[in-house]
């Protein structure tokens, strides 16, 4: 039962970060039918800025701050000097260009900062744990949990609330008819960029974290993770975009946590096999709309 | 008001609309007519820079607007109520309705009393100000689509097909309100298939055919001509 | 148009005629290496240690004073297939020894154009000892070999008196799976107990549920070894330590980076083994400061140490033939090496299959700094057989 209630823990913090990242990747798709595969390399950006930052003397709270503001810049900046030209272009286009930004961003990173990974100082008292109602929790697991709600709820404010947060969710319906409101369809655009960047920054953070150092390929593994998510929530669905990354973690931590070890070389296809079966079951993810012809 | 001059829109190598001219006067209620695929909606979008415009031009009040984002044409005080409503339907109305002041901004649009005014004007809104647009009956979304454009106090309205599978109650309701608008000082543009309704509430109409405008003139010039009979509405229903 | 053309034939042809003007040919060294790609954080210091090695060795007027070494690197971008590519362009501009990237899939996929050509190639830094068989007989190996690595770690983990292991692998690279493999092997022959077998994903970053699965091992190990590297080894380590396993920490050569020691307390007592420690007047110290002078920064890992060793080699093997440069005589060479000193200390590839046999560092990480264990050489009846 311990065992069980220590697991179910992992499994929510983990699933929180993918569902973080996740929701990065929705944001930009519901809007600009844009999957953003260099998405990843803005959780590497804000790793660069943070070691780079702490270089420069900034203190640690400010230094996070630098991290996720310039992972929001870039992600703004992305958008400006990459996918802009190519908006009206195929959803084909937009994607291999995601991808050369993606490598262009990977090449960048090795020969200008360095192929080796930077440490990144991590406050000490992330490393350590504490017992509630008899499981001993980790310090970043909870944090994580911590981070992933306010995140949300944040987000959650956001688009029920805020006037901009409405206006992305009517450009994510209909985004002809948003310009007709007389939104400015760049701003729009350009938010949608900053909130994938800040969450790719806070997910990011957390990601570093857990490792302790910031490389050129950081952003690889999980980019995929959130495209995954993205997919088995439903594109461009930004409630399934969070369900999907809080199932794909649970998924992965219970597998690892339960699979016999004979088993164990297996269970990414596992996963993907059980991901695909829910697929199956609902082609258009769990909570995306069917694909139609407007 | 509104000129639109030797107008052409191409979707790839279609031509949809050739050299269409017309011209709003403020104040009047003006009425496309035609079948279906005759190009009519595609005037309309042109205007608000929704359609790929290939050649001609668009004026509003003496100023050239078809370069402007549809944004910034919306902002001079024109806009559409587009063909099928096109509500969001994961929003509330009251949801909705904010997005339609963004063109004023909200503050002027408190300012203006916009919301207390559209509920008025379609008390059945104010009822559902919290249901999700999606889940409205058609004469309900149609109300909100218009009520959403005129939230930012509008001084022209595109209207493409405002009575579009609408009970007759319904279309009632809205053919009057167009009616009692244009008396407070509201200019139209209005598309409709419902040829009868239309010349019954316009002022002139304008007759389309295959992308190009084949008749102009008074409601009783179309009528002495039959210039809408059936002929030329062959898919209309 | 036409002018400009031949104008530009001109200036190729007296290019290449002064190019030829010159005096010995050099001694062409290809090097097919993943400069970006995952593999970048290996091969580009690898080839920072043959630049070195190149520099050193072409100022006294080249190998023996006399052959000039020209070394003509390659991006395979850390993939399959363009390594491939990359190998056959280099063989068509001549050649005469390849030097193959870090993991053991790109060397063989070199390897299977190196060998028809006749061409001896040495992987920069793979492990895997099958590598020499499946590369073919002009293939061969610079790293310490895995069985090696994982049988000095036994021997010390049973010597250390720990009884029971646990083994933290990844079959996603024979590296990460069989090399804690050969430690335990080493390690239940030297009488200790194998008591567990945790596996992870590369690139994992979340171990939580692979801790929470050791923590509540009953009895827990006395010691967990594992060649994950960075980034997964700092994620494991940590999450590890903060569930509150306080096990002995074993890791290999993969560690060796002052990242590693940097972690801060969290590193403190993890050893490791590598190809050498730069204690004062040592070959490895000797290269240290050379490195920091030629490239006015220091040397952050031993695979700049491990790609400068190549050439080492090289060099020796063609001082050997005599003034022979072809592949064969060269591969002939090499494959007869004995206590060549290289910048890591001492190599050997006779009578050994391709696979060498270099002496293992093992170092411990302490209050953030690297510290020196000892040196081991193993008897060859203590190294477990490779499979
Ligand atoms: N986005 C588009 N891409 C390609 N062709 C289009 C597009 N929109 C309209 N068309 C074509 O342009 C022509 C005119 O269409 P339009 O929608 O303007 O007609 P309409 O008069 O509004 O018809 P209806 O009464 O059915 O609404 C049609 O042949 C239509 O197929
Ligand atoms: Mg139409």
């Amino acid at each position: 039962m311990d065992y069980f209630a220590q697991q179910a823990v992992n499994a929510l913090a983990l699933g929180g970060t993918y569902a973080l990242l996740a929701l990065g990747l929705a944001v930009v798709f519901s809007i600009l039918g844009l999957i953003n595969f260099a998405h990843g390399e803005l959780m590497t950006i804000t790793g660069y800025g943070l070691v780079f930052s702490l270089a420069a003397g900034v203190p640690y709270p400010g230094a996070l701050i630098c991290g996720v503001a310039l992972a929001v810049f870039c992600a703004v900046a992305m958008e400006r000097v990459a996918f802009r030209p190519v908006r009206r272009a195929s959803a084909t286009t937009m994607l291999l260009t995601s991808f050369a930004v993606s490598s262009i961003l990977h090449t960048a990173f090795q020969n200008f900062i360095s192929a080796r990974p930077k440490p990144v100082p991590v406050p000490e008292w992330l490393g350590g744990a504490f017992t509630l109602a008899g499981i001993q929790i980790g310090a970043i697991p909870s944090l994580s949990i911590l981070v992933t709600v306010v995140a949300l709820a944040t987000l959650v404010w956001f688009f029920q609330s805020a006037q901009t947060g409405l206006a992305m969710r009517a450009a994510s319906e209909d985004f002809a008819v948003t310009r007709l409101m007389g939104i400015n369809a760049n701003r729009v655009i350009a938010a949608s960029f900053a909130i994938s960047g800040f969450l790719a920054a806070v997910a990011g953070i957390l990601w570093l974290f857990q490792r302790g150092s910031v490389d050129p390929m950081m952003g690889f593994v999980p980019v995929l993770k959130a495209f995954i998510a993205a997919v088995l929530g439903g594109l461009g669905s930004l409630q399934g975009a969070v369900l999907g990354g809080l199932i794909l973690g649970a998924t992965e931590v219970m597998l690892r946590a339960y699979l016999p070890e004979a088993l164990l070389g297996f269970r990414d296809a596992i996963a993907l096999a059980l991901i695909i079966g829910l697929l199956i079951v609902f082609p258009n993810g769990l909570m995306g709309r069917p694909i139609q012809a407007r | 008001m509104l000129t639109v001059d030797q107008l052409s829109v191409h979707y790839g190598p279609v031509r949809a609309v050739k050299k269409v001219s017309l011209a709003v006067q403020a104040g009047e209620i003006v009425a496309v007519l035609g079948a279906n695929g005759a190009g009519k909606s595609s005037i309309l979008n042109a205007c608000l820079g929704l359609a790929p415009r290939s050649a001609g031009s668009i004026t509003l009040d003496g100023a050239r607007i078809d370069k402007l984002s549809t944004e910034a044409i919306v902002r001079l005080g024109l806009t559409l109520v587009p063909e099928g409503r096109r509500v969001f339907s994961g929003l509330t109305v009251a949801q909705n309705l904010s997005l339609g002041a963004s063109a004023i901004g909200k503050d002027r649009a408190v300012a203006l009393g916009s919301l207390d005014w559209i509920f008025s004007l379609f008390p059945r809104l104010a009822e559902r100000r919290a249901q999700l647009a999606g889940t409205l009956s058609g004469g309900e979304q149609q109300m909100l689509a218009i009520g959403r454009a005129l939230m930012s106090k509008p001084r022209l309205l595109l209207l493409d097909e405002p009575s579009l599978g609408l009970a007759p109650n319904i279309v009632d309701l809205i053919f009057d309100l167009i009616i009692g608008l244009r008396k407070e000082g509201f200019t139209f543009l209005l598309v409709e298939q419902n040829a009868e309704l239309a010349l019954d509430t316009c002022d002139r109409a304008y007759l389309v055919m295959s992308g190009a405008v084949a008749a102009q003139g008074t409601p009783d010039l179309f009528r002495q001509n039959d210039l809408v009979g059936h002929s030329h509405f062959a898919a209309s229903g | 148009m036409k002018r400009i053309v031949a104008c530009f034939y001109i200036a190729l042809s007296w290019l290449f005629a002064s190019g030829l003007a010159h005096a010995a040919d050099p001694l062409k060294i290809g090097f097919v290496g993943g400069q970006t790609g995952y593999m970048a954080q290996c091969d580009q210091p690898n080839l920072k240690g043959m630049e070195l090695a190149v520099a050193q060795i072409n100022a006294k007027g080249g190998i023996d004073g006399k052959l000039p070494i020209e070394l003509i690197a390659r991006d395979s971008r850390s993939e399959v297939a363009p390594s491939a590519v990359m190998a056959q362009e280099l063989l068509s501009e001549g050649v005469t020894v390849m030097i193959s990237p870090c993991d053991v899939d790109h060397s063989v996929a070199v390897a299977q154009i190196t060998a028809a050509a006749q061409v001896p190639t040495i992987s920069s830094c793979a492990s895997t000892p099958s590598l020499a068989s499946v590369g073919g007989e002009f293939m061969f190996i610079n790293c310490t070999p895995d069985n090696l690595q994982g049988g000095v770690l036994g021997k010390y983990a049973a010597e250390q008196g720990y009884k029971r292991a646990l083994v933290l692998v990844s079959r996603d690279t024979p590296y990460t799976y069989q090399l804690p493999m050969y430690f335990a092997d080493a390690f239940k022959k030297a009488g200790g107990e194998l008591i567990g077998t945790v596996e992870y994903k590369l690139g994992q970053q979340d171990f939580a549920a692979e801790v929470t699965k050791i923590k509540a091992l009953q009895p827990q190990p006395d010691v967990i070894m594992t060649s994950a590297y960075e980034p997964d080894f700092p994620a494991f380590l940590k999450q590890l330590r903060s569930a509150g396993v306080t096990a002995a920490v074993l890791g290999s050569d993969g560690l060796d980076s002052p990242t590693i020691w940097g972690l801060g307390a969290v590193a403190d007592g993890v050893v490791f083994s590598t190809a050498g420690f730069p204690v004062e007047g040592s070959s490895l110290a000797q290269f240290a400061s050379d490195y920091k002078q030629h490239f006015g920064e220091e040397s952050q890992t031993s695979f700049n140490a491990t790609g400068y060793d190549i050439i080492k080699i090289i060099e020796a093997a063609v001082v050997a033939t005599g003034d022979k440069t072809d592949g064969k005589s060269i591969r002939d060479a090499i494959d007869n090496l004995q206590d060549v000193q290289v910048a890591t200390g001492k190599i050997t590839y006779r009578g050994l299959n391709r696979i060498p046999l270099r002496s293992v560092a093992l170092n411990k990480v302490q209050d953030g700094k690297k510290t020196f264990v000892s040196t081991v050489t193993l008897q060859p009846g203590e190294i477990p057989p490779p499979n």
